[in-house]
């Protein structure tokens, strides 16, 4: 695992460096987008995570609570992220998102013997599941929308189990502002050790909690599928330039490779971890109408 | 044809398990929205973690376990 970590890390460098900043540009007390974000909007706030969070905006457009998204800074950067996924591909995801960096990198650096990662080879049930659970996530949001279901208990599904939340939380601990016991308490536990635990270390490419629970990431790429079919950027494969070597298999963090070599669009956040691992150049990053 | 046919299925499949148990795990885990002791089994999800990691490790290294288990019966025979 450390020799297959080795040769990727140089390999795909502006990534990882991206994913670094992204770190640094979303969460407090750093979260550098935001300060921006308030500083041109005039507000004294103090800024984190949640100031551009990447959830709520979702519950609102799918619980058809739509008078909250006027002049609201979270909305604005959700459609910013789905436009970009159009033309370019879930992009925030792959190269930005500090939840998945997290997890991603904590898969990479913790040895546990490759035969204890968990991945699911066929595509087919991979985006079952993905796209299953973004229904689920649909119809809750619906159902609390219409007001037919509520209660104390009953918060909104999009704060209920957010790694956003958990993830500031963690930060602000080590930076010497922890939490009340209480938050300890909550489905945060349960965030905590799905994102991490289970879906970083013991699944491969530490990216389970983005395949399977993230909302924002099946919605762009279910766009972005959209996009690549109207002939915008996607990867794309060329079996004939294939060697059948399998290391991008191995390497795909999202696990969007397929058995024939070709990609799933519905699950590729264009990180360009097979293309920096191919030296055939079979994937390549282009546009135009598939051939 | 058969075979695409038969992945398309098990998409489906995947599909409406994963729809319908996540308003199930919702509606289940909501006292967790609140706090332990709200909840009927009083966070007894901590310990209920560990052990379902160990379920999923044990059937991932079932091989290794039946061969260990060998080993440790033939020793004691």
């Amino acid at each position: 695992m450390f020799m297959n970590a080795k040769l990727v890390l140089p390999r795909n460098k502006l990534r990882y460096l991206a994913l670094f900043a992204g770190f640094f540009l979303f969460v407090a007390p750093f979260a550098l987008i935001s300060r921006l974000v308030y500083y041109a909007l005039g507000n004294v706030a103090e800024p984190d995570l949640h100031t551009i969070c990447m959830r709520m905006p979702l519950d609102w457009i799918f619980g058809g609570k739509f008078y909250q998204m006027t002049g609201s800074v979270m909305a604005a950067f959700v459609i910013t992220i789905l436009v970009v996924a159009i033309f370019v591909g879930p992009l925030f995801c792959g190269w930005l998102c500090p939840v998945g960096a997290v997890s991603e990198a904590i898969s990479r650096t913790v040895p546990i013997p490759k035969s204890l990662r968990i991945s699911i080879r066929d595509t087919n049930i991979t985006m079952g599941l993905r796209y299953g659970f973004l229904a689920g996530f649909v119809a809750i949001s619906l159902l609390l929308g219409l007001k037919m279901a509520s209660s104390t208990e009953l918060s909104t599904i999009c704060c209920r189990y957010c790694t956003s939340s958990v993830l500031q939380n963690v930060v602000n601990a080590l930076f010497g502002e922890p939490s009340s016991v209480e938050y300890w308490h909550t489905g945060s536990i349960i965030v905590l050790v799905s994102w991490l635990l289970i879906g970083g270390i013991f699944m491969v490419g530490g990216r389970g909690w983005c395949l399977f629970f993230c909302p924002l990431g099946a919605l762009s790429n279910l766009i972005h599928k959209g996009g690549a079919k109207l002939g915008f950027f996607r990867t794309e494969y060329e079996p004939k330039s294939c060697k059948d070597c399998d290391e991008c298999t191995v390497s795909c963090p999202m696990w969007a490779i397929k058995e024939d070599g070709s990609i799933e669009n519905g699950l590729c956040i264009n990180c360009k971890e097979c293309q920096n691992l191919c030296l055939n150049g079979a994937y390549k990053f282009k546009r135009g109408r598939a051939t | 044809m058969i075979e695409k046919f038969r992945n398309r299925i098990r998409g489906i499949q995947a599909f409406a398990i994963a729809a319908s148990s996540m308003p199930l795990f919702y509606l289940l885990s909501a006292p967790c929205g609140l706090s332990c002791t709200a909840c009927p089994i009083s966070g007894m999800c901590v310990t209920a973690y560990p052990v379902f990691i160990a379920f999923v490790l044990a059937a991932k290294l079932r091989s290794k376990l039946k061969n260990a288990f060998r080993i440790i019966l033939d020793a004691l025979s």
